[in-house]
Formats: structure tokens, sequence, C-alpha cells
């Protein structure tokens, strides 16, 4: 994720001159013309912000979508926008997708436990640090770590924490001998990793931690604070910072005069508030056992997943359905047949055609869709001004994707019907396009259906990464939902049980269709002598071979 | 037969048809009256089929010219028009698998020729009918015999009404059962007057039911004549050789 992240920034910054351009212009149309403050976060990374369901406790409604973030960022953000009477708007998009999206000029401001590192300010502005955010190491009860004093006691553990973070880059190899595993993509999964013994300890900053100890009663937290024998870190690894647009003095500005009527003790106060009003904070946490957990789930969230999967299934649908439209255009553009008598115009405008095909083809075939995602939801901003709403870019990006891949399934389906249909339709003397569109598309799309059913249950299936975009597809919600109540587990196979079921009733539904593109297996014998009314005989259906007498037929 | 010969409806030029290198055609001229039956026979790979598929022009000829009514085809404008007059009967038989019998019979009328439904559905039965597959009209091709198939495909053709029906092997590919009731038809169209050019290696239906008989070899007509002359007299070496070897196998 943090591979993509940067060659997605790298991406962006070689536009160079235009994007510099892009971001001025951002800058004088943006932030403080609308009176709206947007902010992005991930809503899903406790308890600096998270997702839930309604507005309790003063939570905020996320953006094209119908659940509410709160949190530290939120409570934060609220002062913020309060403070300079401005609206507040929170979208939801995934921690890649942050950096891009303030870039692009997206988003006002990013507020979402960001660390202040030399990494990100080449590529954002940071406000003054809005919290200070010490670590802090989270093990078992029952590992050998559990009554660690300091760091020298953790040698030889086997730690890991999240990708991208000074947590794991920094942090994780001053532990004596350890034992660093592949760092995990969400914090989240990071507790997981501990909760389910792969790795005996994790390290990461104290809201996380603390926030983590509601959930997992079995969690030991290990704070060196004060001790010498502590992780060693730079104040700007721990400072946590709210990006703008690089150059947008006028909004970081703002921010920093309201930061500037805070303390660090009110930084901590409020962070007491956010853990205090998180899910699962009633001091219960998860309930034990792995189908209860299912349950309560189910019971909390179920109306989530639900609407997740609406979507999901929706713009798969959509998308499957636009894209096949997409492959027929260019699969028939493709197999026009160029004779030796055409005109030279004819030849060259087919063969342009067919090249800026093959290009589209060939480049939305052969990279990942969540990297074009981002890059046409983003780069649009950043590069052309455009923003495109969450809803058409995510209908675009699959739809065009889908496109590329039935192109080709088109023109294979075309070229299998054997060259003789084309020469009778020919020799009854019909043209080019009524032979394809009577004899040859029918049976090439009879062909293709199997193809079609393939990237409809595709499309079900890679949805998933529109949660980079903001999304609030059925993966998300699963982000959503492990980002608040690090249930990531059970989670999990409810989303797997919710694919598995629209993809099983998609296929069944696919083969019936088929089924029905294939018509009757039997056919009836129609007596001629009272013309076509005439009662119908059924007949075996299997053909009759052999001579039939037609000399005592007589004439007709 | 006694024939009447209102004049030529098709006359070949000075035919050349070259595959990349190869010739595949070499000068070929012929003519065919109204009425006429003309046969085509000759070795495999003697260029039989590709002057018949020049004829419809499923191949485009290299040199010479083909006269229909007097007229070079290739300067007549519209080939799919030109198309409607000529019908093509084909030894694969290529009848439109996603159609019924009826729809199949229905289709060029409708596009081509532009006749309404019920003109089209009629005429459709009427040759259904002709060609005795008329209860057949809600089958689909998979579902029926070969012979069947032939059956529907030379009544296509005919549904278009055309001045001229070209049969490229049309039994080739069916089992000797079948193929007398495809060559029943083909016969019953002769009688009936049909101007007709076909592609065969049925040496009783040339020498019994055409007047015209074609003798190709290596991409050149070697012989042309009566049935008589080319199978009780023949005179072209080839031709002897060609025909001794269709008596051997019987």
């Amino acid at each position: 994720m943090k591979k993509i992240a940067s060659l997605l920034m790298a991406l962006v910054l070689t536009a160079g001159v235009l994007g510099s351009l892009g971001a001025v212009s951002a800058a004088d149309t943006g932030v403080l013309s609308d009176n709206v403050l947007t902010v992005a976060m991930e809503c899903a990374y406790a308890p600096y912000n998270w997702t839930q369901s309604d507005d309790s406790n003063g939570a905020v409604p996320i953006r094209d979508s119908a659940d509410y973030a709160n949190g530290y960022d939120v409570m934060m953000a609220k002062k913020i926008a309060d403070a300079l009477g401005m609206e507040l708007e929170i979208v939801r998009l995934d921690w890649d997708s942050l950096v891009p999206a303030v870039q692009s000029g997206t988003v006002d401001c990013v507020i979402a436990g960001q660390s202040i590192t030399s990494e990100r300010l080449e590529s954002v502005d940071f406000t003054e640090p809005y919290f200070y955010a010490s670590i802090v190491g989270l093990t078992r009860t029952d590992s050998p770590y559990a009554q660690a004093q300091g760091l020298s006691d953790l040698e030889g553990a086997t730690a890991t924490s999240q990708l991208g973070t000074i947590w794991y880059d920094g942090c994780l190899p001053q532990i004596p001998n350890g034992n660093i595993l592949t760092p995990q993509e969400s914090a989240p999964a990071m507790l997981m990793a501990l909760e389910t013994g792969r790795a005996n300890l994790i390290v990461t900053d104290i809201p996380t931690a603390k926030a983590a100890l509601n959930a997992y009663s079995d969690f030991v937290l290990l704070d060196f604070t004060g001790s010498e024998d502590n992780f060693q870190v730079s104040s700007e690894d721990i400072n946590i910072g709210i990006s703008v647009q690089k150059g947008n003095t006028q909004l970081k500005d703002a921010i920093n005069g309201v930061l500037a009527t805070m303390t660090e003790d009110d930084y901590n106060e409020m962070m007491d508030q956010a853990i205090a009003i998180q899910p699962l904070s009633d001091g219960e946490g998860l309930p034990q056992g792995f189908f209860a957990q299912i349950v309560y789930l189910l019971q909390n969230y179920g109306t989530n997943y639900l609407r997740g999967a609406g979507i999901t299934i929706l713009i798969a649908v959509i998308c499957t359905a636009i894209g096949c439209v997409i492959g027929l255009g260019c699969g028939i553009v493709q197999t026009i047949p160029c004779e030796k008598g055409d005109s030279a115009a004819k030849k060259a405008v087919l063969g342009l055609a067919r090249g800026i095909l093959r290009v589209y083809v060939e480049i939305f075939r052969g990279t990942p869709m969540i990297l074009q995602a981002v890059l046409i939801f983003y780069g649009a901003a950043y590069l052309f001004g455009l923003n495109l709403d969450m809803w058409s870019a995510a209908l675009i990006i699959v739809s065009v994707n889908t496109g590329a891949y039935m192109a080709e399934s088109v023109r294979g389906g075309i070229l299998s019907i054997p060259v003789g249909q084309t020469e009778g339709a020919k020799a009854i003397g019909l043209t080019h396009v009524q032979t394809m569109t009577s004899v040859i598309l029918p049976q090439a799309l009879r062909n293709i259906m199997p193809q079609v059913g393939n990237n409809l249950i595709i499309n079900i299936k890679d949805t998933s990464v529109l949660f980079i975009i903001g999304v609030a597809e059925l993966f998300s919600v699963h982000k959503g939902v492990v980002g608040a109540i690090y249930a990531y587990f059970p989670s999990a196979v409810i989303e797997m049980g919710i694919y598995l079921i629209m993809t099983l009733t998609c296929s069944l539904i696919l083969r019936w269709v088929e089924k029905r593109m294939d018509g009757e297996s039997n056919y009836t014998l129609v007596k001629q002598t009272g013309g076509l009314n005439a009662p119908r005989h059924v007949d075996s259906g299997k053909p009759r071979t052999g001579n039939l007498d037609l000399e005592t037929k007589g004439e007709c | 037969m006694n024939k009447t010969d209102t004049g030529a409806i098709v006359e070949v030029r000075h035919l050349n048809k070259h595959f990349g290198q190869r010739e595949i055609l070499k000068d070929i001229n012929f003519t065919v009256n109204q009425g006429d039956v003309t046969t085509i026979i000759g070795p495999s790979g003697s260029g039989k089929s590709t002057l018949l598929r020049c004829l419809n022009l499923l191949e485009t000829p290299t040199a010479g010219e083909i006269l229909f009514h007097g007229q070079d085809i290739s300067q007549s404008g519209s080939i799919p028009a030109y198309r409607t007059k000529v019908g093509m009967v084909f030894q694969s038989f290529n009848l439109f698998s996603n159609l019924t019998v009826l729809k199949n019979c229905m289709l060029g009328q409708e596009k081509a020729l532009k006749r309404d439904k019920k003109t089209a559905q009629e005429k459709a039965l009427f040759y259904l009918e002709k060609v005795g597959m008329a209860e057949y009209v809600n089958a689909k091709p998979s579902q029926l015999s070969g012979g069947q198939q032939q059956r529907v495909a030379i009544a296509r053709a005919l549904a278009m009404e055309p001045e001229l029906l070209l049969f490229d092997e049309p039994t080739s590919a069916l089992d000797p059962e079948m193929v007398g009731e495809v060559l029943a038809v083909m016969q019953k169209l002769a009688a009936e007057g049909m101007t007709m050019i076909v592609v065969t290696h049925e040496m009783a239906f040339a020498r019994d039911v055409s007047n015209h008989v074609v003798f190709m070899s290596d991409g050149l007509i070697c012989e042309e004549g009566t049935p008589d002359q080319l199978f009780n007299h023949p005179q072209n070496e080839r031709t002897v050789e060609f025909l001794s070897r269709f008596r051997q196998n019987g």
C-alpha cells in the first residue's frame, strides 16, 4: 500500500508544470471561498477516527454515505470548523489516498492521525502538531514480555507494526535481536497479529494502544515513558499534524490560529474523551468466542454490511453492463474486414481506430484497477482541476476496465463463428452490418456469455479496491468495522460469506440466462396442411435421417 | 432435355485467380444460358469451387471479367444486390445456427429484398414445401440431419427467387443415404427450368441431369460440351483419365 501511494505520488509529481498550475488554481478556488471545510480521514483508525452507524456522541455524517464519523480527529475538525465559522464535511478515504487527496485539492485538509514526517512534508504542508503521540508497546498477558520494564527486556521478541509508520520503520529495529515480521496493512490488522499469536509484540502510539485495550482484554500496555530504556524517536516522529495542500498558507495559518488556543493537556484530555466514547468502550470489549463475535457484528453492523453489499452489487452489475457495450463496440471495430478494394480513407480511419482501441485495451488490462482508480479520481483533479464525484469515478473505472476485458472476449467470440456463417449471409445478399447484427453477433454473444459471467463475478470482488477512493462498498464496510472495534477475523468471515452468496447467485442467474438463450432442445413438427397455425404435432425432437421420398410428395 | 435458350445469363471471360503466388484459375472462359444446368467436374484442387465462388464474388477475381446479363459484375455497384440474384448452396450448408429453419429462409428476403414479413413467410413456406422441409419450420439447423439441412439451404437460396443458383459440391458432406434426397430436389429444380451451375463429384447427376458439362483440371477448362460428348466421346486425355478412374470406383 505504501508502495502504491509513493508510486502514485511520483506519477502525480512528474506532471511538473501542469501539476503546479493545477495546484495554484485549486488553492485559489478551494477552501475558504465555499465556506465548507472538507476534511479527509480513514474513519477506521480508532481512537483518532472511526465509523459508527448513528450520530451519538456528536458524530458527523460521512459524505456520500449513511454512516457517521467520530473520534479525536472529528472532535478536532469540529473545533476548527466552529472557530473558523465554517461548515464541516467529513470524507472517508483510504490511508494511501489521504496525501493524493490533499495534494490534488479534492479535500481541504487531512486530519487523520498523520505523523509530520519529512517524507510527507515534500508532498504536503503540515500545521503545528495537534497531538503528541508517544510510542508504546502492546503484548498479551500470556507472553514472556508482559512484565517488561524497558526496551532491553524485549530482546528477541517477534514483533510487527503498521506499514508505512514510524512505529515499524523507526522503532522495531531498536528491539535487540528482534524478529521483525512483515508490516501489517492497518492498525486493526496489526492488533490481529498480536491477538492470534503471530506476533508477541506490536509497537504503536498511546491512543491506538489504549483504544485496543478496550477491545482486547488480554492485552498489556508497555509504556516506558520517562525511562532511559525506551524507544528513541525524534519529536518529528510523534508529532501528529493536519496536512493541507502545499502553498495553502491561508488555511494553514487559520488552523494554526485555532491550535494555538489549546495546550498539550487539552489535547490529552480530548483524546481521553475520544477513547471513552469509542465503540466497545463500555468495558465489556468484544464478546468472547468466535460465533458470539459474529452475532455481535451482525446485530450492530448488519445493516452496514447489507448496504455495502447493495452498493457492491449495484456497481458490479451496472459496470458489467456498460463494459459489455464498450467491449462490443471495440470488438466489432476490431473485426471489420478490410479488403483490397476499400478506399484509403476507410483503411486509415479503421487503422487509427484499431490502434487507439489496442492501446486502450492494453493499458486497462495491463495495469491494476486500484492504480487506475486513484489516477482517474485524483489525477483528474490534480492535472485538470476536474473534480469527479466518487460515484462517477467508480462507475467509469470499473466500466472502462470491464470494457477492456470484454473487447478481447467479443473479438474472440466473433472470430470463433465459422466463416461459413458469414459466407451464407453474404450469399443471400446481406451487407456487412446486416450480417453482423442478424447472424454473427447473436451467436458471438451466446458464446461470450460465460465471459460476461466471469466479468460480473470478478467485478463483484474487484469493486473492493474502490475503498481507495472512498466508495462505501462491502469491503470498505469491513475496514470501517475493524477500524472501530478490531473484530478483524469475524468480520472477514462475514464478508466472505456475503461475497460468496452474491457470486453464487450471479452464477446461477447467468446459467439460467444461457439456458434461455439456447432455446428449446426439442422442436415441434408443423403439419403444413393448415399453415403455421395448425395444431402442432410434437415430435421426439430427434433429427430424422435417411431419405424422404420426394417423388411421392408431388408438386406444391 | 429440351431447353430454350433465351440468351446468356453469365459469361466468364479470361478469368484469372491467384492466391499469393499460386495461380488457381487460368484464363477461364465459358457461358451459361437461361435454363442451363451446367455441371463443373474435375479432380479435387482443380479450381472448380474457386471458380464458383468468383461467380458471386465470395472470391475477388485477379483478372478477367464476369458478365451478368452482359454487364461486368465488378463494375455493377452493389455486390449485395447482385448476390440476391445469384443464389449459392454450400458444401457445408452454412445455415444460420442461431435461427430456425423458417427464419433462415426469411432473413435474406426481409433484409436484402425488403419484403414484408408476411410475404417473406409465405415464400419461405412455399420453397420449404418444395424441398420437403415445411414441417421443420421450428427446428434449429443443429437439430436436423445433413440432408435436411442442405434441403433447407436450397430453400433459403430459392426464397430469394434468384435468376441463377450456384451449388458448391452440395452433396460432398453428406453420407450416401442422404445424397439421394438432395439430388432429388436438385433434379426437380432442373426440371422446372432453374438455371444452375453445379460443382459436383456426382457423375450420374452430371450425366443425367445437366445439359452442359465442364471438365476442369489444374485451373484450366480442359473440355466442355454436352453430357453425351463428354462422357461418351471425351477428346481430352485428362478427361479420359479422370472418367476412367470414376468408372473404376463406381
